[in-house]
């Protein structure tokens, strides 16, 4: 399955999940989306990116390792009807998922599957390398 | 499929089964759905929303705002301009507009171009200060979601801007967490704010759903930055819904 074609399906089985974005948190850029909004403004997709790689790379995350005594994996951001979840794998550190989810979604759900779709997609890439579009899809 | 079907099929759901009642959970939902429309909306957008025997409320929206509400029951339906715009919206929002919805036995939502070019000076009311006045007293942003916080914590910092006002909690986590608020802290805060009039939780934490998770919830200038059970995720998150 092409890059694009797994991120739109895992959005799609995420509940509440109405953007889903795979980053690339070294360089900081969108290597995939999918949204149910008809056409999510690109600038969108990399404040979400860019959120992404601050708070799961960098100096945010160090310092909280220390005050966590594990590290960063995941992190979930609650604001004024918006929630957006982020998380990598422990196998892929450079590769993330960002998920804006409804105001009315669980992140712990939305999580729960995201999970397990990072994991699938880092196998995928194992087994069959396959480079990605440089932004959006 | 389209917003607007992906709306009207999420209406239809949310009062799909209670031909006949007042439901109140509904409307819940309906009103988490349209606050989630204004949240994405930049360019402006004129959304009806119809009932069953053809009553009508129109929602103007741009930058995020909500400009305008008019409908049945609302005195001054026009843009809201002036100091008293964000009430105004508020008002019309709680009275008619959510009365409209508990009543509907049907919702549906069309949604276009606004027939008329929006004043710059309309204001309206943000979203997040209509979620804020919309959750009602003793519930997040009305009561002190900072406090709240903090008592969830295993140990916990109470911060007015960057100074630590008071600390709570196990003595080791809280030399730890002191540690984070001279070298994290600041940046986490700058990711998503959440000094203004809505308040906001953001937490960090290892693969999964074991384990502690350090969280930073603010609001209208003060924030408590936490370590806490992952249990209190759930508690955490409804605080700033």
């Amino acid at each position: 399955m092409v890059p694009a074609e797994r991120i739109k399906s895992l959005r799609r089985s995420t509940p509440g999940c109405r953007s889903l974005v795979f980053v690339d948190l070294k360089s900081r850029l969108v290597l995939c989306s999918d949204s149910d909004l008809p056409v999510p403004p690109q600038e969108a997709l990399d404040a979400v990116c860019l959120r992404g790689a601050r708070l799961l790379t960098g100096p945010i995350p160090a310092a909280a390792e220390a005050a966590l005594a594990a590290p960063v994996f995941e992190a979930v951001a609650v604001q004024g009807g918006r929630i957006e979840v982020f998380l990598r794998s422990p196998d892929a550190p450079d590769e993330a998922l960002c998920g804006v989810l409804e105001a009315s979604a669980d992140p712990d759900a939305a999580l729960d599957v995201l999970r397990g779709g990072i994991d699938a997609i880092l196998t995928e890439d194992a087994a069959h390398p396959v480079a990605a579009s440089p932004r959006g899809q | 499929m389209s917003g607007l079907d992906r709306l009207n099929n999420k209406l239809a759901k949310l009062k799909g089964s209670d031909a006949g009642q007042i439901v109140t959970d509904a409307t819940d939902g309906i009103v988490s759905v349209l606050l989630t429309e204004i949240e994405e909306t930049i360019l402006p957008r004129e959304m009806v929303l119809t009932n069953e025997t053809g009553d009508r409320f129109v929602l103007l929206v741009a930058g995020r705002r909500l400009l305008a509400l008019g409908g049945p029951g609302v005195d001054d339906p026009g843009p809201a301009s002036g100091d008293d715009a964000a009430a105004q919206i508020v008002a019309a929002f709680q009275g008619p507009f959510r009365r409209f919805l508990d009543r509907a036995r049907e919702i549906s939502i069309d949604a276009g171009r606004p027939h008329d070019r929006i004043d710059a000076t309309t204001i309206g009311c943000s979203v997040e200060a209509l979620g804020a006045a919309l959750a009602g007293p003793g519930q997040g942003p009305q009561g002190d979601p900072v406090a709240a916080a903090l008592d969830l914590a295993l140990a916990g910092l109470r911060l007015a801007g960057d100074e630590i006002v008071a600390r709570s909690g196990d003595a080791p986590a809280l030399a730890r967490l002191e540690r984070f608020a001279a070298t994290g802290a600041a940046g986490l805060a700058g990711v998503v704010g959440g000094d203004g009039d809505a308040p906001s939780c953001l937490f960090l934490s290892g693969t999964g759903q074991g384990g502690a998770i350090l969280a930073r919830v603010a609001f209208r200038g003060e924030a408590a930055l936490i370590l806490a059970p992952a249990e209190a995720r759930a508690d955490l998150i409804a605080l700033c819904r």
